[in-house]
């Protein structure tokens, strides 16, 4: 190995710091503080490879501090340490910071060992362009714009953000949805994750580790910080939008959404960014099966193809 | 709802061309005999009523039957007798009845549909029926009595759940940091160990070759080689690593005892009430358990005098504080100051809770204290924590007063005094 990777800890409370020195510095080159600030001040003047960041902390917050972060280092993994789990902070971690993993305190070594590794072997191979603003959306783009909503509200809700119907495919159930999968993945799913199916969470979890480059946009009334948890790890949704949300607030959700979509299709490899972890349990069987007898015809006709 | 037709009786009406000496034998005769006055009716419609009464009167004057007996009812009767519509209500009939009505009770009323005569109604039907209604209408409200009470207790006791709930989250998130790195460390400690356990037995095998006369040159070399790469001067020294990790360890293992024992502390499962107890040491508890909310965001300023102990429930005091901090954090939106002062009176003690967050507006400044009254949104306030605080304070024959001003901040302000609780008190408090 040439350079050990440089990874970043910020939490207020220093026997944190020094147990995860204690547990990384052999592997890499450690950095660690309990100021907000001075790991800004880092971010800006060196490379690190992963940033893992405490929730509350004096001066500002976590999740303030990976929208800053996100700002001065774009190619800088990632991660939220915490002991709290307020909804405000996890749906903040997502829409603000674009986390990587959110971890609960206590942390299991063996687990926060395996998520640091990935994250820095990500870190390592794939890089983040600052600005996301030098993409164009075409409307070729604009046309794979897919929701699934049974009710018809977030269709309404989209239409009303002036998409035109003929851009946006609706579709009212799971099965509905799979098989408009088959022929082409869209570049953006807006979805709920409890709908009159019940908990789809299991679809939208399998759905972004079959399509990485599928941006996924959550229009949920939170209320589970464990279930929010696991669409960051598990699911890596791209933004979590209340069921209140304005058709503006949608919309522009949506339009950063392609224009991410848009980064990805030009630098495949940072898809690797939305690597998601294997999820933690099955919420709902009935939506597991379909989503396997998806998988299966979708892996049936990749092999017919081959 | 129920409507006076139900004590119609359809009594056959006469005409004001009876006379009084027929009117007077109808009174005798079956139809008539509990009548106290006849309808007297033309084309359908009552245009009087003559009483019992009246016909007695007539009789019993000297000659009265020779005189007035052939004379028609009409000349007599009242024409302006008590009519009520058989489509009222009892309320309605009761009301205008009794407004009309004389004592001693000479005459029935009128019913009607319109101006159609339908029969007539005694008073004491129309006193029995209301009574009927009245008792029914007390037996429900007993019931809904019953069930508003129900409901009522188990508001309280949700809201109690709740304020439970959110402690525990709290002291848990608390908790959370110290086990992180407790856990973290003795995980890392056992990593380490292994590191230690292959230094040692490196040594033990460089031991073993030396002692061995049969160890070839190259053999020791070895040896002494591996020996030197774990143990040797510039082998890093782990032992200096796990001090750090257990004594840290250890600490955090301190931090979760102490909130453990505040947890404890605070919600004194006996809930017994003690004397010598120090409000200042319910504060520090209630603060230390809600720590969670204050923490970062609001800085805690005491202003505490050496008061003399008082006699009280420490455990329903504790909840009193904690719930006015717990509101005082929500009241401050960003960054703000908790002041806390306890001082000593000649009535008792004064604490006074003082935040400066948005503070209360004055309309609804009187109604903080009303059970239910909560200005949060439907299902995030049972609007019963200041009203328990305030019962709470009450048993403890104390009083709480509130100050506040939009944009400035809020007071509270308790007086507890020394001789407040008595053992009596406590049990029925209880």
């Amino acid at each position: 190995m040439t350079t050990r990777a440089r990874v970043l800890f910020v939490d207020d409370d220093e026997r944190i710091l020094r147990s995860l020195t204690l547990l990384f510095r052999s592997r890499y080159d450690v950095t660690s503080t309990v100021d907000a600030q001075e790991a800004l001040e880092k971010l800006r003047h060196g490379q690190f490879h992963v940033l893992v960041s405490d929730q509350r902390m004096p001066a500002m917050t976590g999740v303030e501090l990976l929208r800053e972060a996100r700002e001065i280092a774009p190619d800088t993994v990632r991660m939220l340490l915490t002991g709290y789990s307020d909804l405000a902070a996890i749906v903040g971690s997502i829409n603000e910071g674009e986390i990587f993993r959110f971890i609960n305190k206590p942390w299991d070594v063996g687990n926060l060992q395996a998520t640091l590794q990935q994250a820095v072997e990500i870190a390592c191979t794939t890089s983040a362009p600052k600005a996301d603003g030098i993409i164009d959306i075409t409307e070729k783009t604009l046309a794979r714009l897919a929701v699934l909503d049974t009710e018809g509200g977030l269709h309404r809700l989209l239409l009303q953000g002036s998409y035109d119907a003929s851009q946006l495919r609706h579709y009212t159930s799971v099965k509905q949805l799979l098989e408009g999968l088959q022929h082409a993945p869209p570049a953006v799913l807006v979805t709920d994750v409890t709908t009159a199916e019940g908990d789809i969470s299991d679809l939208v979890k399998g759905l972004k580790r079959e399509h990485p480059e599928m941006l996924t946009l959550v229009v949920t009334a939170f209320q589970d910080a464990k279930l929010l948890t696991e669409l960051i790890n598990e699911a890596q949704v791209y933004r979590v939008l209340p069921r209140t949300a304005s058709a503006t607030l949608l919309r522009s959700a949506v339009e950063a959404a392609f224009t991410r979509h848009a980064l990805l299709q030009r630098l495949p490899s940072l898809t690797r960014r939305y690597t998601v972890d294997t999820p933690s349990r099955t919420a709902n069987a009935g939506i597991s099966a379909q989503l396997g007898g998806y998988l299966q015809r979708l892996r049936a006709r990749q092999n017919s193809l081959a | 709802m129920e409507t006076v037709r139900a004590l119609v009786n359809p009594v056959p009406s006469i005409t004001p061309y009876h006379t009084v000496n027929e009117v007077g034998d109808l009174l005798l005769s079956d139809v008539y005999r509990d009548a106290l006055s006849l309808p007297i009716v033309e084309a359908g419609k009552p245009v009087g009523a003559i009483t019992r009464h009246t016909v007695m009167r007539i009789f019993l004057n000297r000659f009265g039957r020779e005189i007035f007996g052939d004379n028609p009812v009409g000349k007599f009767m009242d024409r302006e007798p008590i009519i009520v519509q058989a489509n009222s209500s009892i309320e309605t009939a009761s009301q205008q009845v009794s407004e009309r009505i004389r004592l001693p009770l000479t005459e029935d009323f009128i019913l009607a549909d319109g101006e159609q005569y339908v029969g007539m109604g005694a008073v004491l039907s129309l006193l029995s029926l209301l009574q009927t209604q009245l008792e029914q209408r007390s037996q429900a409200l007993a019931e809904a009595n019953v069930r508003i009470r129900a409901s009522q207790a188990q508001l309280i006791q949700s809201e109690k759940m709740a304020s439970l709930g959110q402690m525990v989250a709290g002291v848990a998130h608390e908790i959370n940091t110290p086990l992180g790195y407790v856990g973290g460390n003795l995980q890392t400690a056992q990593l380490l160990l292994e590191d230690l356990r292959q230094g040692q037995q490196a040594g033990r095998d460089l031991l073993a070759a030396l002692l061995a006369p049969a160890t070839s040159p190259e053999q020791l070399e070895q040896t002494v080689a591996h020996a030197g790469t774990l143990l040797g001067a510039d082998a890093p020294d782990f032992t200096a690593d796990l001090d750090t990790l257990f004594a840290d360890a250890l600490y955090g293992v301190e931090q979760i005892t102490d909130l453990v024992g505040n947890l404890k502390d605070f919600s004194r499962l006996d809930r017994a009430a003690s004397e010598n107890v120090d409000i200042v040491d319910c504060i520090e508890s209630a603060l230390k358990i809600g720590h969670s909310h204050l923490k970062h965001r609001v800085e805690v300023v005491r202003d505490f005098d050496a008061v003399r102990p008082i006699s009280c429930i420490p455990s329903q005091l504790n909840q009193v504080f904690l719930n006015l901090f717990a509101n005082a954090a929500q009241a401050i939106e960003g960054k703000g100051k908790l002041l806390i002062r306890v001082k000593e009176e000649t009535a008792g003690i004064r604490i006074q809770i003082q935040d400066n967050g948005r503070g209360i507006p004055p309309d609804v400044l009187d109604r903080v204290f009303d059970p239910f009254f909560t200005t949060k949104p439907v299902g995030q306030g049972t609007g019963l924590g200041l009203s328990i605080c305030y019962q709470i304070v009450q048993q403890h024959k104390g009083r709480i007063d509130v100050w506040s001003r939009e944009g400035v901040g809020t007071r509270f302000s308790i007086l507890l005094p020394f001789t407040g609780e008595t053992q009596a008190t406590v049990e029925q408090a209880l």
